[in-house]
């Protein structure tokens, strides 16, 4: 059954989108990785316009992200005023990244920009991912060492210094709105939640517990995708909602079977799979900026 | 049963036309009509079909066997007019990348061409030109001088994603009177008024030419994400973070209570 998204103005397959929505959510259920980085491109290769793609797909991590922020919400993991520097951070960083966007579309650059930031993207995390899935392989008997890196000293040496409770710290506000404009500049050109580089942030660089770190982020990525969504729909015209909708309900039954069949399976053994995926799609994309193309010349509409 | 009743016109038009006035100057001209006048986008819109169809009027002189040169017919449907910009891709730093070539004018965001003749065959190019028949007619570039070298690039991406149909199957005209012809509509249309031309060439001439509207809409949901989306666009983006959440929120109720 086709259906015809009427703002990538493209008829697709209802199932696929669904399918599609449902396997990146069983993937990101399963590994506790936000779907993002996996759906865009996969939105790229079936045929929907980048734009529209990192647009919708903001919209859809919004909702994807939703339920699990309550969760966490509930349970107090979430250092809130942590989380409103990073939002702070991460709203200033979605304007910014909103306004290169609508730049390079008026350019004819936007395609090209998208998908080098996802070569670079797709291809770090593939290859960290699949070195260490290797090594948890190999080392699977053995102990492995817990890293207790508080804060660097770099951090504790900047200015407007706060406190945060929820997080037992006493460090700089800088570094937080640092990376959440970082992130929010990822969401929106790439149509990312960012998870995959504020989680690691938060523990290294401003030394926060882990308890608080998974709501703390997914806090900020509810308000940085809202924002994102917003700011799209009225600059770029370019979330659809109907394409959002239908890969959210394929995702959130994909992400609950997905935590299931992670209990049950040794997830680290088939992370390996999910960082070769990842750096199969990082070559797919790399690979169409060399090839010489079938169609020279390519007609962008003028809004 | 719809088509029998296009046959039911067709023949008594055919019949009206042999009677008809008998005056033997006026030149013959063309009565035609369109099966739909409208069609609906939905939500689940995968295409549509119309039939264009009419007779050629003739008059007493030009019906005797001897007066009698076959005529031919052309007919064009061009879609509402869209603004573009053309990139074509250039080898930089060793990888392909877009460059901006110029802006066009407009260029018909649909086209079909059909006839009992190819047009080529049919008109010399001085004589489309001062018609203004053919595709190229329709598309004005900013700076009319490229117009020769981009013209076939424009086509070319066109009829690959099926907005240009300029091989469609030759009409045949009954009895050197009555023609019909089907128009395949694609998923990707823009909504406003296409025109439908239709000419009825003879010697090189263009005899008469009848226009007629169908009018493309976008009806239901898609006619209202529409409307927000490009005329209301800071309510259509909250509508899409409050339908996002919602999705999230009823996600972890269903679940919830599984679990």
């Amino acid at each position: 059954m086709q259906i015809y998204l009427p703002i990538a103005e493209i008829s697709v397959n209802i199932f696929l989108l669904i399918g599609l929505g449902g396997i990146v959510g069983i993937l990101s259920g399963m590994f506790g990785v936000g779907g993002g980085f996996l759906m865009t491109p996969l939105l790229f290769f079936i045929g929907i316009p980048p734009a529209i793609a990192v647009a919708s797909e903001a919209n859809q991590i919004l909702g994807a992200s939703f339920s699990g922020a309550i969760a966490h919400f509930r349970r107090k993991n979430v250092d809130l005023k942590m989380g409103c520097l990073l939002i702070l951070g991460g709203v200033l960083g979605s304007i910014f990244g909103v306004e290169i966007f609508r730049i390079f579309k008026g350019m004819g650059q936007l395609e090209l920009i998208i998908k080098l930031c996802y070569v670079i993207f797709l291809g770090v995390i593939g290859i960290i991912m699949f070195f260490e899935s290797l090594k948890a392989l190999s080392y699977k008997s053995r102990n492995i060492k817990i890293r207790k890196t508080r804060h660097h000293s770099w951090v504790q040496g900047l200015p407007l210094k706060m406190r945060f409770r929820a997080s037992n710290l006493y460090i700089s506000s800088i570094p937080a709105v640092l990376i959440g404009f970082f992130v929010g500049i990822l969401a929106s050109i790439m149509g990312i939640g960012g998870g995959f580089i504020i989680v690691p942030a938060m523990i290294y660089i401003l030394g926060m517990p882990t308890k608080v770190v998974v709501g703390t982020s997914l806090f900020q990525i509810i308000f940085v995708t809202g924002v994102t969504t917003y700011l799209h729909a009225v600059k770029n015209f370019s979330v659809d909602i109907v394409l959002s909708s239908l890969l959210l309900v394929g995702g959130v039954i994909g992400a609950q079977l997905g935590v299931r069949i992670g209990l049950r399976l040794k997830a680290e053994q088939l992370r390996i799979l999910l960082a070769i995926l990842v750096l199969s799609m990082c070559l797919k994309i790399t690979l169409e900026f060399f090839i010489t193309p079938l169609e020279f010349y390519s007609l962008v509409r003028n809004i | 049963m719809k088509l029998f009743y296009k046959l039911v016109i067709i023949i008594s038009i055919y019949n009206l036309s042999s009677i008809s006035a008998r005056s033997a100057e006026v030149p013959p001209s063309l009565v035609t009509d369109l099966s739909k006048k409208v069609i609906s986008i939905n939500v689940s819109f995968s295409g549509s079909k119309f039939h264009i169809f009419g007779a050629i009027k003739k008059y007493a002189s030009q019906i005797s066997p001897i007066d009698q040169p076959p005529f031919d017919i052309v007919i064009e449907v061009i879609g509402p007019p869209v603004e573009m910009n053309i990139f074509k891709k250039e080898k930089k730093y060793g990888f392909w990348i877009n460059k901006k070539i110029q802006n066009l004018n407009s260029m018909p965001s649909f086209y079909s061409i059909s006839g009992t003749k190819s047009l080529e065959d049919l008109l010399p190019i001085k004589t489309q030109r001062s018609y203004e028949i053919g595709i190229s007619e329709h598309i004005n570039l900013s700076d009319g001088k490229l117009k020769k070298e981009f013209i076939d690039h424009i086509i070319s991406i066109g009829r690959a994603k099926k907005q240009y149909n300029l091989n469609n199957t030759p009409i045949t005209l009954l009895e050197n009177t009555l023609f019909s012809n089907e128009i395949d509509f694609p998923t990707n249309l823009y909504e406003g008024n296409y025109k439908v031309k239709i000419h009825l060439i003879r010697f090189e001439e263009v005899l008469a030419t009848k226009q007629d509207i169908i009018y493309v809409k976008k009806i239901g949901v898609q006619n209202w994400i529409n409307y927000l989306a490009y005329q209301k666009p800071e309510l259509y983006g909250i509508a899409c973070i409050i339908i996002a959440i919602t999705f999230g929120f009823g996600a972890s109720l269903v679940f919830r209570k599984k679990v």
